[in-house]
């Protein structure tokens, strides 16, 4: 265990040598570099994985009757084989064409171009196979002229041809660098985006512009003129900047991409620059297109970025995070995780003709793709030899530093000498551009001198032909004249007629004088003109050599650029590593921490009970003297009692002795008088015998009182004793109570102690589960889009379903297939996708709903997960998703209505909306809910399932 | 000066163990328990002490200085109305403005901003983001900026409420790429935010079961791995039960019917009232709006109308912050996309005017009773003071305690705050 668990480790810290064998699957090729977090979980469940692949594949996840049937699958390609039935399902088209729309628009308005004319298009082109550079091409390349390339033109004409915007989103969304920050001065953060590479890429679309056309429209019967916005450019030329925080240092660009040198344009001497020259309402052609440019070295299949970009972004899709992220921040402080991987999926990606879901199928059967989402058990195991790897890292790290600060010095040496070359062609670029003006200028006047000749033989060709039939008539008219010498009505027509010859002949003359004037003056234009070429010929000249000079200068810039990051990368990677290998070393020592505040805690526990026992003991005794002083109270109570009894009968004694002793004397005398009385004389005697016997007796009566006072004197002092004993208890008792107070407080220390400790481990093991996540170890948690929650909610909730059933109803009903059709697959599968697109028609409407709650704003990226209140309060009071979970048509809730047993309820409602079976306590949970709920079951399975539709396991793909 | 800005906030974004501290300070163990903690005695305690909050009226069509806060009677320019005396000897204010005059020693006018647009969208966009339009940018707007910076990451309601004088609810897109859970949430003319109400179909008590479940199916998926973006999602469910319990705070008839009746019975009045009773509930942000100023005809009839509605609703609303002591947390202001021309038009109306108009500030770290910068007699230039909407959209930020040179992380970027090229107004700061 311990010696597999650390494959992780070692894909986390070796840079192994990866041997590429261009023959092997590229999902193959992916496993090479990426490892599991542990070998225990290298592959997640059957389940899992098929509501993942399907989420990501077809945007909604599958149904509980699909899931049972691949988990019972036991073929060992059953994950193949599904992978390939996702790609072939019109669903698979429809969620790569909403992807694309996503990242390529991000929600703009449309302003121009219709979304469903949009989304056909983007449709139609995944229908039809074209791969992802033919797609880019063409929006690159779209002007919105042609009605069948028109919605292509979109990503342009819903920017309003804004050449800051459409550098920007070009940037972002074709190369995966956002330059934004670079458009004023070199970026403040990030030293890999310069100025010049923002107004490189500006340089190939500042000369686009929107051209605004009158166009009829039939509509209905009538005829409308409507204006139709087109995108059309000009000739470019170079564009200049300064930073805004260096004023006064100016630059000077043509179009170059990122990481390039600036194009070689053809020369065109002004005037030639255009095949339709701008004019109002006209789409002006330059005969070079510098636009066109840019999408064709973009799209060529040798762009390192342009490759990579969409590798990564598609990647991202699958994984839930590019291997460089964001996907639109690929720099060198922000590199990719793996940068051999993303060139090696850059390549292949191009490799295989940009099919993206050949691409996605790859990554879909990789093992990387198929990570569990749970972190393994062991966490621990892996850190002794993260110890040791931290070490040789740290290590390492300085030889790296060493190398990275010389690459940044090179950098920083290249950049003067570029500077210096770029600052000296600017004053023969300047020239040049007053020798192109100037030369411009020669020949619009030259083609001014040009057409006055023009008009003016124009002019003069229209009198000649008034005065040649005038002329013939004169002359015919003073034949007639000569006929008929008396007319005078003709005598005086002819002499018109010789007037109006004469001023013609006139006019003939003053227009041919006109003529050759204007004709001589165009030597002088033509002069200039011949003039002005020479210094733009001369400054071209001069400027080549110094071009060159500074091509050479930025090709040893981007060289040491290409060093520079590669050591930063470098860098950066292994700062990665040591980070993550640092926090898995740091585990055991917090785990420790863990347990020795455990044991203290136990030990300061026992301290603890030991102090409560002695207090408790002490306590007990202090009971016991306690009930000993009242027993010895009640003792000396019962001597006192004894006492007082004793003397009560001595004294009584006494008394009767008195009695009997004066009865005796009484009856002495009485009887010394009656001296024969022999009755009374004995009973004197007798009296007389009788206190003498009582006399004696006394003795045994006080030595009674005697011991009765002895006992209570014994009995005080006993009592005493108690009473000390019991005070002395009782003061021993407020420090052992004290000490008990303090015990507890330790207890209590202790105890937070502890809570602390298992804090710190928990988030430590936690930040090892997200280094894991972003290594590709472990599967991240990736937000469904608001498209993939709606359509996801219809599936679960079998509003998809139905639907689908009453489409492909309606379409047979319409246009049944024949027995033969239904033999021919090619008929079966354009029958699906009729089916599925009369579906989505039927329920697109929702969308709006849910992109309106779940959507990003628009324009901003739209991958970036939030949670606000007003979508939860859509999700638990809006009427929508209560609608769809109300019992009807045998859908989940209407199942578990009608499930005999609670086991079977739960099945159906995990099965279904979770694509998992569910755990006992969950089977427990729902078997209860629906026991307190028998009268109204109904609304309880409503209520379960709305429960799972919101909880996090549903708003997430994992 | 305290600058409130690092702590508390959630620039801090969603980092798992900044999000559960924040939660277990709270004093709630675990997010399956509900929000027992969270109840609205601890977040206003805590909000009274510490939290600040912005108030803004944003005057849409361009509001006149000349009749509101700069006069300039007896002028080729100043129009038909005087000027009356303030509160603070040596101001004037327009005599359309009788009541806010008497509530001058709480303001702080700004007199010398030249925002140099004077275009109704690209104005407003400069002066609600502090930037210039151009090409690509899109930035987001001064509320969702105070809103990111103020509200407290375990604050339940909306942090950033813009009360419109119609329309639904709905969430805003002023935010931009600070993200939509700084947008405004939309009260249309007041109204209380959507599906804020239990459908009659549900009980409380099937409501309270079926939360409970989903709550306990929540904290079995987390027990498998907790997240920062799972634990989010299933707070806002928990911000959801606040907002429909705290409800009322949205009902601005619930407020005495004297104060509705001081503050006005039209749109503005109920909207000014209802931002009282918000912000007194602990809203960071509060927007409302005025309509419609564009007076290219009959300025100054217009101007008596509308400024009867602004003049008592804004005394009252100053007035009633200062008496119950929270201006000093406080921040008001009074925008508009530019002021109007000096010159009268054929029309009796005056026409947009970028370059030397007014906005007013109030409480936090402005100063109380000032008016900073000077235009020339006739109003047609700033003389003294000049400042544009860069170095007010700092000023704003800065009077709220929000360090304004700072940067926010947005997913990966470092995104500036404010226009980092320009600066607040410095002097006036307190």
């Amino acid at each position: 265990m311990r010696a597999t668990a650390s494959l992780a480790l070692l894909g986390l810290l070796l840079q192994a040598d990866i041997v590429f064998a261009q023959d092997q699957p590229l999902h193959l090729l992916i496993d090479k570099h990426l490892s599991p977090a542990s070998s225990e979980s290298v592959l997640c469940s059957d389940a899992e994985f098929f509501r993942r692949v399907s989420l990501d594949l077809m945007g909604a996840p599958p149904t509980a009757e699909e899931v049972r049937a691949f988990v019972a699958d036991e073929s060992a390609e059953k994950r193949t084989q599904i992978v390939d039935r996702l790609l072939a399902s019109p669903q698979h088209t429809r969620h790569l064409a909403t992807t694309l729309d996503l990242m390529l628009m991000e929600r703009r308005s449309n302003a121009h171009v219709p979304q469903d004319d949009w989304h056909n298009w983007l449709l139609t082109s995944l229908r039809n196979d074209k791969p992802w550079n033919v797609i880019a091409r063409e929006i690159l390349t779209a002007d919105g002229d042609d009605k069948t390339t028109r919605p292509a033109a979109r990503f342009f004409l819903d920017r309003q041809s804004e050449p800051n915007l459409l550098t920007r989103d070009i940037g972002r969304i074709f190369f995966g660098r956002d330059l934004q920050c670079a458009q004023c001065h070199d970026h403040p953060n990030i030293l890999d985006y310069r100025q010049a590479d923002y107004h490189g890429l500006l340089a190939f679309l500042a000369p686009g512009y929107a051209v605004v056309r009158k166009e009829t429209v039939k509509e209905g019967d009538k005829e409308k003129t409507k204006d139709v916005t087109i995108h059309a450019e000009k000739a470019g030329s170079d564009l200049t900047f300064e930073s805004v925080f260096m004023q006064g240092n100016p630059h000077r660009t043509g179009p170059r991409l990122f990481d390039d040198v600036i194009i070689d344009e053809p020369f065109l001497y002004p005037g030639d620059e255009y095949e339709v020259a701008p004019a109002e309402g006209v789409k002006s052609i330059p005969r070079f297109s510098r636009r066109e440019k840019l999408a064709e070295l973009a799209t060529n299949g040798t762009h390192r970025m342009f490759n990579e970009n969409m590798a990564n972004r598609l990647w991202a899709h699958m994984l839930g995070r590019g291997l460089v992220h964001p996907v639109d921040l690929h720099h060198y402080e922000n590199p990719p995780t793996d940068p051999e991987l993303l060139t090696l999926l850059g390549e292949r990606f191009a490799a295989m003709e940009f099919n993206m879901s050949q691409f996605l199928r790859e990554i879909a059967l990789s093992q990387a793709y198929q990570r569990p989402y749970d972190p393994p058990a062991y966490v621990l195991a892996t850190a002794s030899e993260a110890a040791t790897m931290v070490a040789s890292l740290v290590q390492e790290r300085e030889a790296l530093q060493q190398s990275a600060d010389q690459s940044s010095e090179t950098f920083e040496l290249a950049l003067i000498v570029w500077e210096a070359a770029e600052a000296a062609t600017l004053p023969i670029a300047d020239e040049l551009d007053a020798a192109r003006k100037a030369y411009d200028e020669a020949r619009k006047k030259l083609v001014e001198a040009q057409a006055a000749v023009t008009k003016a033989q124009a002019e003069l060709d229209q009198k000649q032909a008034q005065l040649t039939p005038v002329q013939v008539a004169t002359d015919a008219a003073q034949t007639a004249v000569a006929t008929l010498p008396d007319d005078k009505e003709l005598a005086a027509a002819a002499a018109q007629f010789a007037k109006r010859a004469q001023e013609l002949t006139e006019a003939v003359a003053t227009l041919t004088k006109n003529r050759d004037e204007k004709t001589s003056a165009v030597a002088g234009p033509e002069q200039s003109f011949a003039a002005a070429k020479g210094p733009v010929d001369d400054a071209v000249a001069r400027l080549a050599p110094l071009r060159e000079t500074l091509k050479l200068a930025e090709q040893t810039l981007l060289h040491a650029r290409r060093q520079m990051r590669a050591d930063a990368v470098a860098l950066k990677a292994l700062d990665e590593r040591l980070e993550a290998a640092s926090a898995i070393a740091s585990l055991p020592q917090l785990r420790e921490a863990v347990i020795a505040s455990n044991t203290a805690l136990a030990a300061s526990e026992t301290e603890q009970m030991a102090a409560q026992q002695a207090l408790d003991q002490h306590l007990a005794q202090v009971t016991e003297r306690q009930s000993a002083v009242t027993i010895a109270e009640t003792a000396v109570a019962q001597a006192n009692a004894s006492l007082t009894e004793a003397q009560a009968a001595l004294t009584k004694r006494v008394d009767d002795i008195k009695f009997v002793e004066a009865a005796a004397e009484t009856a002495q005398a009485a009887s010394e008088k009656l001296p024969d009385d022999m009755v009374l004389a004995e009973a004197a005697q007798k009296l007389k015998e009788r206190s003498v016997s009582l006399s004696s007796e006394i003795g045994q009566f006080e030595t009674s009182v005697e011991t009765a006072t002895t006992a209570v004197t014994s009995a005080t002092t006993a009592k005493q004793t108690d009473q000390q004993m019991l005070e002395q208890s009782q003061a021993e008792l407020p420090p052992m109570q004290e000490t008990v107070a303090r015990a507890q407080t330790a207890v209590s220390s202790a105890r937070e102690q502890v809570t602390q400790e298992q804090a710190n481990f928990d988030n430590a093991v936690s930040n090892v589960t997200e280094h894991w996540s972003s290594n590709f170890s472990l599967a991240s948690l990736k937000a469904l889009t608001p498209e993939q929650l709606c359509w996801s909610i219809f599936q679960v909730t079998g509003v998809y379903e139905r639907t689908w059933n009453e489409q492909a109803d309606e379409l047979e009903k319409a246009s049944p297939l024949t027995d033969e059709q239904k033999q021919d697959p090619d008929q079966l599968a354009d029958r699906q996708r009729e089916i599925e697109q009369q579906t989505y028609n039927k329920l697109k409407g929702n969308l709006s709903t849910f992109i309106k709650f779940y959507g990003a704003a628009a324009g901003q990226p739209q991958n970036d997960f939030f949670a606000t209140a007003d979508q939860a309060m859509f999700a638990a009071n809006g009427g929508s998703i209560l609608g769809w979970i109300a019992p009807t048509g045998g859908n989940v809730t209407e199942r578990i209505v009608n499930a005999e047993q609670p086991q079977a309820a739960a099945e159906e409602l995990y099965l279904s909306i979770l694509n998992r079976t569910p755990s006992d306590a969950e089977t427990a949970d729902v078997t209860t809910y629906l026991a307190d709920r028998d009268a109204d079951r109904a609304a309880a399975a409503q209520e379960l399932v709305w429960g799972l539709i919101t909880s996090a396991e549903f708003r997430f793909n994992h | 000066m305290s600058i409130n800005y690092a702590c508390n906030t959630s620039e801090h974004g969603m980092a798992r163990r900044g999000f559960l501290g924040t939660m277990a300070a709270a004093g709630l163990g675990t997010m399956s328990g509900g929000l027992g903690a969270f109840t609205q005695q601890a977040v206003g305690d805590q909000l009274k002490s510490e939290q600040k909050r912005v108030v803004i009226w944003d005057m849409h069509g361009g509001i006149s200085q000349l009749e509101t806060f700069d006069p300039k009677p007896g002028t080729d320019t100043g129009g038909p109305f005087l000027s009356i005396p303030t509160s603070v000897p040596g101001i004037h204010l327009c005599e359309l403005m009788p009541l806010t005059a008497q509530q001058m020693h709480h303001l702080c006018l700004i007199r010398g901003v030249d925002t140099d647009e004077d275009d109704h969208g690209l104005g407003r966009y400069k002066v609600t983001t502090g930037r210039p339009k151009t090409g690509a940018a899109n930035d987001p707007q001064i509320g969702a900026v105070a809103a990111r910076a103020l509200t407290p990451e375990t604050y339940a309601l909306p942090g950033h409420i813009m009360i419109t004088p119609g329309g639904g609810g709905g969430r805003s897109n002023d935010s931009t790429y600070l993200g939509p859970k700084y947008a405004s949430v939309q009260l249309g003319n007041g109204k209380p935010p959507e599906n804020s109400v239990l459908p009659d179909t549900i009980t409380v008590e099937h409501d309270a079961a079926r939360q409970e479940y989903r709550r306990r199916q929540n904290e079995r998926f987390l027990s498998r791995r907790r997240t920062a973006t799972s634990e989010a999602y299933g707070y806002s469910y928990e911000q959801a039960l606040q907002m429909m319990s705290q409800r009322d705070i949205f009902d601005v008839t619930k407020e005495p019917a004297k104060d509705q009746e001081r503050y006005g019975t039209h749109d503005l009045g109920r909207h000014a009232l209802l931002a009282r009773r918000l912000l007194e509930h602990g809203t960071p942000v509060v927007k409302l709006s005025h309509s419609n100023y564009d007076t290219h005809h009959e300025n100054f009839n217009f101007h008596i109308e509308q400024l009867g509605e602004l003049d008592r609703a804004f005394s009252c609303f100053v007035a009633d912050l200062a008496d119950r002591g929270m201006l000093d947390s406080t921040l008001i202001i009074i925008m508009s996309e530019f002021g109007r021309t000096p010159k009268v038009n054929a029309r009796y109306g005056r026409d947009h005017w970028s370059h030397a108009w007014s906005i007013v500030m109030a409480g936090c770290r402005m100063p109380r009773g000032l008016a900073y910068g000077k235009t020339n007699d006739n109003g047609t230039d700033v003389v003294d003071g000049r400042v544009d909407h860069a170095n007010l959209f700092h000023t704003y930020l800065q009077a709220a305690g929000v360090d304004s040179t700072g940067t926010f992380n947005v997913e990966g970027r470092e995104v500036p705050l404010a226009d980092p090229a320009s600066h607040p107004i410095e002097e006036i700061l307190t």
